[in-house]
């Protein structure tokens, strides 16, 4: 098995007659920072979710940090953390009890917790009302307990569904610091995002999929020399995209 | 063509609802729905016929004699169905609609209300309340031909009143819900209210308290307005169509802005009680499970008034007995059938008690993972063993099931201690029905999951209905037949048939465990898709 973090071979998952991902391969070296790009629907949650086991491949094999994905669920699980895309917090607990059960499961003892919960809580300047339980938490709060959630057992792989969506500027600010030290750390992370400036500044590897299939992989240099030459990676994926639309609606 | 907007969302309400039975089950699903709405008409079939009957019989009574007796029976009659239906479905009446998130389409609250009724008329008591109103009445307006239109108008008013007392004794029991003191509180001075009058007090109020009651329903002046208009008398028919009408109106306008306000209540908070930040006690991985799935249970305020349903058996069953032993104890004789009934249930009350916990929750062992909802992604994508989280639901349901028993206990207490043997029992039926259950439970949640909103109802879909009844008959039947062929077998043989049973149970359960939680994996994506 190769020394990837993250190994993908000829992967492929439909849902019924839909194709949502087409004969996937590649490779992702161990403390890369991924950029997974493409349109809504493009098949980017969907490789996230087959990546962490979440959806089984209807064909082809997945390999994380030289495991299984399918042989090996649990062993696998202790080494990733996820933030997903959508809400999947447990919201009857409060943001304080929900860190703790994430990080009881990973064998965190109360006191190395509690120690993290407080340096999350101030890091992420989430600050809910005593007693608040998650479901009463805003769009954003619940994106930054997600996030806490990934990173508290201290993970070597992070995948992060649309970490900047929903996020105001100061905590976008906040995230990419806190990227940007996982990697300086060795961590893989693998981060899909529509917001092509944050992927071009900080990810060193980019994926762009679209319709399930992979049209372009590698370092900005690496795109560059194969796709030609560009001055912002919104143009290189605006031109794999078959360019923009002419946005306007016939009735307004 | 274009459709009223209470139209557009009863029709998007029952596709959508459609869609999921299709979506959760397939053909299968839809057969089996098809199948129980059968059932279901077969079962109103029978009654339905016997109120167009006996709305014939005292219809023609009515019509030919107008004997006050039978308009008082008629009248206790539609106060029953009215009342008393709209009453039993206040325990279990939610609305059909989250109409909070349609709170930014331009809908005014009346456009919802009037969407909302025919909902809500679908759920098991307004059904057969308005149902036999309705066909009593249709029995009568046969005998009465000429007075077919006010018919309609009471029967319309009838139906107004049932739905109005159930917006209003449900929104009043979701209050008490939310303070499971209030609840206590009110069933002792219940109880304590009843042993104190005792039988002489609950023969006057069926006895005179009721019937005078029902003389002065809007409802009764209602009828007896129909007959006056019939007999010739306008002013006086006039005046009881009116008091009727105008009452069900009255009641109408205090009850729509009461359930008005709760379909537009916030989505946030509503449904759940408020939490505190104490931390967890997590032990085990499966412990640490069970109690998060207890935690998610009684912050439901859904979930938490259901700790109390056991009171509505064993409170009348405790009562009855003490009303028994008082009339005994007066000297004054009670028919030998009645006494043999009363001693066999108090032979049978507390082994039986666990068993009816088991049976009053079937909307939670048959979808295990609803109220995980989207955190169930979570649970996933954490290194838990589906062993684990399997067990951890057997756990928590274990927790609900016994805190649901010692409530249901008390009233019961109150009559008589219990033996050792009826505890032991109680404790290895009750565990081996819990077992049986829950493994069946494991198996319909991890394949037909719903994911259940803190605020919207709990029922259980028409295709899965017809398990739980099954489930638990068999069981119960299976339990009776071990303890009987103990006890033929030997003296106490019973006993140990029923502690065996629960060895064996919990044998299989660990055997079949890891085909569970592999099962539960293999359909992992069913339940990301709540």
């Amino acid at each position: 098995m190769s020394e990837a973090a993250l190994h993908f071979e000829n992967v492929t998952k439909r849902f019924g007659e839909t194709i949502a991902v087409r004969d996937l391969s590649f490779s992702i070296a161990s403390g890369s920072l991924v950029g997974l790009l493409g349109r809504n629907g493009a098949g980017k949650t969907t490789t996230i979710n087959m990546a962490t086991g979440l959806l089984r491949p209807t064909a082809g094999t997945i390999h994380l940090l030289g495991l299984d994905v399918e042989k090996h669920p649990i062993e696998i699980r202790r080494r990733f953390g996820v933030m997903p895309q959508e809400d999947s917090l447990l919201e009857y607990l409060t943001g304080a009890q929900f860190l703790q059960f994430v990080g009881r499961v990973h064998g965190l003892s109360n006191e190395v917790i509690a120690g993290r919960t407080r340096e999350i809580f101030d890091t992420l300047e989430l600050a809910p009302q005593p007693g608040t339980l998650v479901r009463d938490y805003s769009y954003g709060m619940k994106k930054k307990l997600a996030l806490g959630a990934a990173l508290i057992h201290g993970p070597g792989l992070v995948f992060l569904d649309e970490p900047f969506e929903g996020i105001d500027p100061m905590t976008s600010r906040t995230i990419r610091e806190i990227l940007s030290g996982l990697q300086r750390k060795g961590v893989t992370i693998v981060m899909s995002s529509h917001v092509l400036e944050i992927v071009e500044r900080l990810c060193d590897t980019i994926a762009i999929i679209d319709q399930g299939a992979l049209l372009a992989f590698g370092t900005l240099d690496d795109l560059r020399e194969r796709h030609g030459n560009f001055d912002r990676l919104e143009e290189l994926f605006v031109e794999l995209m078959g360019g923009a639309k002419a946005g306007e609606l016939s009735w307004l | 063509m274009a459709l009223s907007a209470p139209a557009a969302l009863v029709r998007a309400h029952y596709r959508s609802t459609w869609n999921q039975i299709v979506r959760g089950a397939g053909f299968g699903g839809k057969a089996a729905t098809g199948a129980m709405l059968v059932l279901a008409a077969l079962l109103v079939l029978l009654p339905g016929a016997l109120a167009v009957r006996l709305g014939l019989t005292m219809g023609t009574e009515l019509a030919t004699t107008a004997d006050a007796d039978v308009l008082q029976n008629w009248n206790g009659l539609m106060a029953t169905f009215i009342f008393g239906f709209a009453l039993l479905g206040s325990f279990r009446f939610k609305p059909a609609f989250p109409f909070n998130r349609f709170g930014h389409y331009p809908l005014t609250p009346l456009q919802l209300l009037i969407a909302d009724l025919p909902a809500s008329l679908f759920e098991a008591f307004p059904l057969l309340g308005v149902s036999a109103t309705i066909l009593m009445n249709i029995g009568l307006a046969v005998r009465m031909p000429e007075m077919t239109p006010l018919i309609f108008l009471l029967v319309i008013d009838g139906v107004v009143t049932l739905l109005s007392i159930m917006f209003l004794g449900s929104a009043v029991l979701a209050a008490i819900s939310r303070r499971p003191i209030l609840m206590v509180v009110f069933a002792i001075i219940t109880a304590g209210a009843c042993f104190t009058f005792g039988l002489s007090g609950l023969r006057i109020v069926l006895g005179h308290w009721l019937p005078g009651l029902v003389r002065i329903t809007p409802i009764a002046y209602g009828y007896a307005g129909l007959l006056a208009f019939r007999s010739g008398d306008i002013g006086k028919g006039l005046i009881g169509i009116a008091i009727a009408t105008s009452a069900g109106v009255l009641l109408f306008l205090l009850a729509a802005p009461v359930h008005a306000r709760r379909l537009m209540a916030e989505r946030n908070s509503d449904g759940w009680a408020a939490g505190r930040d104490a931390p967890l006690r997590l032990g085990t991985p499966s412990s640490s499970i069970g109690n998060l799935f207890l935690r998610q249970l009684l912050r439901s305020t859904a979930v938490r008034a259901q700790l109390f349903l056991p009171l509505l058996y064993t409170a009348p069953l405790a009562l009855v007995t003490a009303l028994t032993r008082r009339t005994l104890a007066e000297g004054k004789p009670l028919p030998d059938n009645l006494l043999g009934l009363i001693h066999r249930a108090d032979a049978a009350w507390f082994a039986f008690l666990p068993i009816l916990a088991v049976a009053m929750n079937p909307q939670i062992w048959m979808n295990q993972f609803g109220w995980d909802r989207r955190g169930m992604r979570t649970l996933l994508l954490l290194p838990i063993d589906p062993r684990d989280l399997l067990a951890g639901k057997l756990r928590g349901l274990l927790g609900f099931t016994a805190v649901q028993t010692v409530i249901g206990v008390l009233p019961l207490l109150t009559v008589r201690m219990p033996s050792l043997q009826e505890g032991i029992i109680a404790l290895t039926a009750g565990g081996v029905a819990l077992i049986v259950t829950t493994s069946v439970g494991h198996v319909v949640s991890v394949r037909f999951p719903r994911g259940i909103d803190g605020s919207a109802g709990v029922q259980i879909p028409l295709y899965l209905a017809w398990i739980s009844p099954v489930m638990l008959v068999v069981t119960a039947m299976g339990l009776l037949g071990l303890y009987a062929i103990g006890n033929v077998i030997a003296e106490g043989g019973g006993l140990v048939a029923l502690v065996v049973a629960l060895a064996g149970a919990i044998l299989a359960y660990r055997l079949i465990l890891p085909r569970l939680a592999a099962l539960l994996y293999a359909n992992r994506e069913r339940l990301l898709a709540m």
